[in-house]
């Protein structure tokens, strides 16, 4: 079946096609969640709640082709919500798979300095770079999902980063 | 341009490979489970759009519920427009209800005069949405200062909190304050009272609401009691952790001083001998007893500032 005939069901209320398509979704959004809350179990609550949210809202999706960037909409909504309303300090987690990588010291290094970068960028600068360089979305789609113009978009990507680059030229980042 | 190919190396190498826990399938269907009895609830509202205050009178009566009429009659013009779900009396303490949710937002909060009485009615919402059963709750009084606790659990938000201020224009609430509270899904404030006084809790349900109805009670005189007491605190985490040590102890409770800064009262003596054996006793259990101290205190004094 088509992702488009499956959102239409779900539209309808079809429970089993809602659940497919949110199988389907899981590793996209949980990554997202995860990239704000940056831990597990927040990231797992915020994804719980994001599709207690998608659920109960489907119906009103009019265009069966924006259930991506709906879905991503809700999730960044509910987490954005949620380190708001628990006012919790964000504890970062380390990566197991990147530690424990087949990866050279140099290139590890490089990548930890690509992260501590991303994660020294405002949020309006990072969402926008994790939503296009990371799960694919294009500008106008990311122009719908945070409700931002076009242009807007485009110019807090570039400058984005460009961001990055001076921060990775810049010197160390005192992090370990 | 090399930072493009950065990124892109960086999302195969690493942002693919955010581990993705094995339990995210139950938290979906957790997600989905909620959505299913959230939308059973909907089709199963009939939307009662401005039931008429007099009909809800009216089941104050028709509910067997052994209510006060006095306290019915008081239930005139107050916005309830939800179904009567209990009266609680004064003398079951803690007074508790409500159903167990998680989320909710306690809304609003304001207070009613009418007839000698003061009623402070409260709502819940979730997602901007109404509540259909009030949060679940814990109502607690107690004297020196005459205060009433409320504890709300399952709720994250506290909107209510901006109508404060106006509460504050009631003939007997001298003050109310939220308290620091280290658990995000509940939330706690006191309203201190310039006088004596009884209450009755009452619940209702489509929408959740409560009603709290005061009335002055006759002054007795009450000799001066003497509370073992931690030092002063501003709102804030500290105070917190000092309430966390000694968690177990069931009497304790937040008051605020007179310079509107915090403190937990661990017990309260009628004599200072009493207290200070009392605290020793303690010390030993929970060392940060060892740093309060014995405060003396008449029926209506404010704690002062440590």
């Amino acid at each position: 079946m088509t992702i488009e005939l499956q959102v239409q069901k779900a539209v309808k209320g079809d429970e089993d096609s809602f659940v497919n398509l949110i199988q389907s979704r899981k590793e996209k959004i949980y990554r997202i969640a995860f990239s704000y809350v940056k831990n597990k179990e927040d990231a797992l609550d915020v994804v719980q709640e994001a599709t207690y949210k998608a659920y109960i809202s489907i119906d009103k999706l009019k265009q069966p082709e924006y259930f991506d960037t709906w879905l991503v909409k809700i999730t960044i909504n509910t987490a954005v919500n949620y380190i708001r309303s628990n006012k919790k300090y964000v504890f970062m987690e380390e990566n197991k798979e990147v530690r424990d990588s087949q990866y050279n010291k140099d290139e590890l290094v490089e990548m930890i300095d690509l992260n501590n970068a991303l994660d020294d960028l405002e949020q309006k600068y990072k969402e926008i770079i994790i939503l296009k360089s990371f799960e694919g979305f294009k500008f106008k789609e990311i122009s719908e999902i945070l409700g931002y113009p076009l242009n807007t978009v485009k110019t807090k990507f570039y400058r984005g980063l460009k961001k990055i680059k001076d921060n990775l030229e810049g010197g160390y980042n005192c992090e370990d | 341009m090399k930072i493009k190919r950065k990124l892109q190396k960086f999302k195969e190498d690493y942002y693919n490979s955010i581990d993705i826990p094995e339990e995210i399938d139950d938290y979906l269907m957790k997600g989905v489970e909620k959505g299913m009895h959230e939308k059973a609830r909907k089709n199963h509202k009939i939307k009662k759009i401005g039931i008429s205050v007099a009909a809800s009178v009216m089941l104050l009566f028709t509910v067997s519920i052994n209510t006060m009429p006095t306290f019915a009659n008081a239930m005139h013009d107050i916005p309830v427009a939800g179904q009567l779900v209990r009266v609680l009396h004064f003398s079951e303490e803690p007074q508790e209800g409500g159903k167990i949710t998680d989320g909710s937002d306690v809304e609003f909060i304001s207070l009613v005069e009418k007839d000698d009485k003061e009623h402070i009615v409260i709502n819940f919402s979730q997602d901007l949405k109404e509540e259909e059963f009030a949060s679940h709750y814990e109502i607690d009084h107690s004297e020196y200062p005459h205060t009433l606790d409320f504890k709300i659990s399952g709720v994250r938000e506290f909107s209510a909190e901006d109508e404060f201020e106006k509460m504050k224009d009631g003939n007997m609430i001298k003050d109310i304050y939220r308290q620091m509270t280290l658990d995000d899904s509940m939330v706690r404030f006191s309203i201190t009272m310039d006088k004596p006084f009884s209450y009755q809790v009452t619940e209702y349900k489509e929408p959740g609401q409560l009603v709290v109805t005061l009335e002055e009670k006759q002054e007795s005189k009450e000799d001066a009691i003497y509370s073992i007491r931690s030092e002063s605190y501003p709102h804030g985490e500290k105070i917190g952790i000092v309430e966390e040590q000694i968690f177990s102890l069931d009497n304790r409770r937040m008051l605020k001083d007179e310079d509107g800064e915090f403190l937990i009262e661990v017990d309260q003596f009628n004599s200072k001998e009493k207290a200070e054996e009392k605290k020793n006793s303690l010390t030993e259990e929970y060392p940060v007893v060892s740093d309060f101290v014995i405060e003396k205190r008449g029926t209506s004094d404010i704690p002062k500032n440590y």
